[in-house]
């Protein structure tokens, strides 16, 4: 019934092309402490919204609930890198990674994780065996060593399961 | 305090793509690589001959199919020289280029190409040129390799 | 509001996973003449034009400059709309914005996604932002795949339910003319054995890349009248955002679409929806959006959605038909499965859906639009004024 079937048998042409452009986006005087701190001192840190209370991890300049300014580091919460595990996904399709245009499959699963301060997290967990996995599994964060991080969140390598 | 030197990411996006052209503007590529023809698409309402070829008229929103050889010689109607370059991977030509709209013989509207085998201040408005195709055509607008002076 | 507004034309093209015949801007142009044919229009009756779609799946940016031949823009007022996944949903109320102001009388508002010509994934994770969530964050599909477990864990829903919801969309698929995929599926067991994606996520649970477009015509009460003899009156509309990182703590993020659903009930004196409301067309992109969202509309008491689908109360001649054309995991083209709940629902109200129009009588429809960290738009269209 489309018009496409009626054109089985004609040519269609078109143009390949690649977006292929280079960015340097800033990541803002919050984010940018964060990360430093991350590469410089491996720390963590969340910063709290003044009004609400909530945890903010990436800290942010303004709590979006309550529309108001949040403190600048060092007014902000050391955080210990523990938690336990709330839920993880695996994502087994390999996707198309969009800054080099290739299929890559996941190197890790993704673990949604509940630090023990009050905040979440989602980020990679080194456990590739999903049977070791349950709700409320202590995990703790593994960073890559020093000479490795270059102030990007993946310097977080990922969470190991805590033994206890 | 936080730090008062601004904090910078890299990043790219490197993402392919594949645009259809349709079956209208299919043939138009097709008569360049396979024909070294130009066609341009004629509204009946309007008696507008639409170059490159498109599917609804812009004035009278009409269905447009007629097809009319518009011809590879034309008039160029206003040029530039880009010295600038702005997209290593992306500018046909090395600077400095010459860009200009075309008007081509049967055409209503003009093209914008490429002008080559002219130094830049030999370029005038209202100077004859035509079509050089490329030996090796893929259908795109790149099969014609620029106009060149009659 | 100012002005009431009513919806007085509806087009769509055949969706497809490729249509190369034709060109983005031609693809959109279908959907603009069947809009225009539908209301008995022509061109020049429309006073202004509104258009959007999802950016960076064709690699194409500025669409509007590139359509305005093909979507009849020449010359008239009107602009771009992007809002991601909500983008059809909310260019259906940017038209109702224009039409209720008093500005504009007759406006169209064309959506579109031609899918096919990127790699779909990869558009989506580009929406992630670059420097926090793009690397380790899953995404949309996680998302979706995270309500599975959660409702099969919280309620003990099972996947069998999740294959039901597709079995019903297929059925109402392959009734509608205009759907995508008509799969002809047979039993919970072909829908089973599709690729796991991220579990318990399947591929048939998913919604597809589609390449389509929708349009629709909007006008004021006066010209809505004057113009249409069944006009599709639009009682409300709302959008909810909320803020941007996939990584909070609620697992499934319902409060924006319980703030939309609440927000219009209230507003519109409804106090019990399956009774109140005829239908929904609910944007899914995948079956478990289907059963969560239902209970998070307020349609159903918590943990009841799966054993309503069990007993067949939302097929198209159910108790309460929801997504009579196959809904998105049928049909998705992203920039316009939002605009297209709104076009399927509106048919429905005037009765000439076609041979997927629900059985009983529609009065009144609740259509929605999700995209991005849940940001959920919602419309109320209505056979009457009151």
């Amino acid at each position: 019934m489309s018009k496409a079937k009626e054109k089985e048998t004609q040519e269609y042409l078109g143009l390949s092309h690649v977006l292929n452009l280079s960015f340097n986006w800033s990541a803002g005087p919050y984010l940018g402490k964060w990360l430093t701190e991350l590469r410089d001192n491996g720390k963590l840190w969340a910063s709290r919204c003044p009004k609400c209370q909530r945890l903010l991890l990436p800290p942010r300049i303004v709590c979006g609930i309550c529309h108001i300014r949040t403190p600048e580091w060092p007014d902000w919460l050391q955080l210990s890198g523990k938690g336990k595990l709330l839920e993880w996904e695996k994502v087994v399709a390999p996707q198309m990674n969009p800054s080099t245009g290739k299929i890559e499959p996941e190197p890790y699963i993704h673990g949604n994780i509940l630090l023990d301060e009050g905040v979440t997290f989602q980020h990679y967990l080194e456990e590739q065996d999903e049977t070791k996995l349950k709700e409320g599994t202590r995990v703790e964060v593994v960073l890559k060593p020093r000479e490795e991080r270059q102030g990007l969140v993946t310097d977080i390598l990922y969470f190991r399961i805590v033994e206890e | 305090m936080t730090s008062n030197t601004p904090y910078i990411v890299e990043g790219r996006l490197f993402v392919p793509y594949f645009n259809y052209y349709g079956a209208l503007a299919s043939e138009f590529y097709r008569q360049l690589r396979d024909h070294k023809k130009i066609m341009g698409i004629k509204c009946p309402t309007c008696s507008k001959v639409y170059i490159p070829p498109r599917s609804t008229c812009a004035k009278c929103f009409g269905n447009l199919n007629e097809w009319v050889d518009v011809s590879s010689k034309g008039t160029v109607t206003t040029y530039t020289i880009i010295h600038y370059t702005y997209s290593p991977s992306n500018q046909p030509m090395d600077v400095p280029y010459a860009c200009g709209i075309i008007q081509l013989d049967r055409a209503d509207t003009g093209l914008c190409h490429l002008l080559g085998e002219m130094s830049p201040d030999k370029i005038s408005v209202g100077m004859r040129v035509e079509a050089v195709f490329k030996d090796q055509r893929q259908g795109n607008i790149l099969d014609i390799k620029y106009f060149r002076p009659v | 509001m100012s002005n009431r507004v009513a919806i007085i034309g509806v087009g769509q093209t055949y969706h497809a996973s490729k249509r190369p015949d034709v060109c983005i801007t031609e693809l959109c142009n279908e959907a603009v003449r069947a809009a225009l044919e539908d209301a008995e229009l022509t061109m020049k009756d429309i006073d202004a034009v509104v258009t959007g779609n999802m950016e960076l799946f064709e690699g194409r940016y500025h669409q509007d400059l590139w359509q305005v031949d093909y979507i009849g823009s020449y010359h008239k007022p009107g602009f771009r709309v992007t809002t991601g996944g909500t983008t059809g949903g909310t260019l259906a109320c940017t038209a109702f914005y224009c039409a209720t102001s008093g500005q504009y009388d007759v406006v169209m508002s064309v959506t579109f996604e031609k899918q096919g010509e990127g790699d779909s994934r990869a558009g989506l994770k580009i929406v992630a932002d670059p420097i926090w969530d793009r690397w380790i964050t899953t995404g949309a599909i996680g998302t979706l795949a995270r309500l599975g477990s959660w409702y099969m864990k919280e309620y003990g829903a099972t996947e069998e339910h999740a294959a039901l919801v597709r079995l019903k969309a297929d059925r109402n698929a392959c009734l509608n003319p205009h759907s995508h995929l008509k799969l002809h599926l047979k039993s919970v067991e072909d829908v089973l054995k599709s690729e796991m994606l991220v579990p318990p996520l399947r591929r048939l649970d998913m919604c597809p890349a589609s390449e389509g477009a929708c349009a629709i015509i909007v006008a004021s009460e006066q010209k809505a009248r004057k113009l249409s003899r069944k006009p599709v009156w639009v009682k409300d509309w709302v959008e909810v955002h909320n803020e941007t990182r996939y990584n909070r703590g609620d697992p499934v993020s319902l409060e924006n679409l319980e703030k939309a659903a609440t927000t219009l009930f209230r507003r519109n004196g409804i106090t019990n929806p399956r009774r109140d409301i005829s239908m929904a067309e609910i944007y899914e992109p995948a079956t478990w959006a289907e059963l969560v969202w239902f209970e998070a509309f307020q349609f159903c008491q918590k943990g009841e959605a799966y054993k309503l689908v069990e007993k067949g109360a939302t097929e198209r001649d159910g108790e309460f038909p929801v997504n009579p054309s196959g809904g998105v995991i049928a049909t998705n083209p992203i920039g316009a499965t939002g605009m297209i709940r709104v076009a399927e629902a509106a048919m429905q109200i005037r009765g000439d859906a076609g041979p997927h129009q629900v059985t009983r009588e529609v009065k009144r429809t609740f259509t929605t639009a999700w995209g991005g960290s849940s940001w959920t738009v919602a419309h109320l269209l209505s056979k009457t004024l009151d």
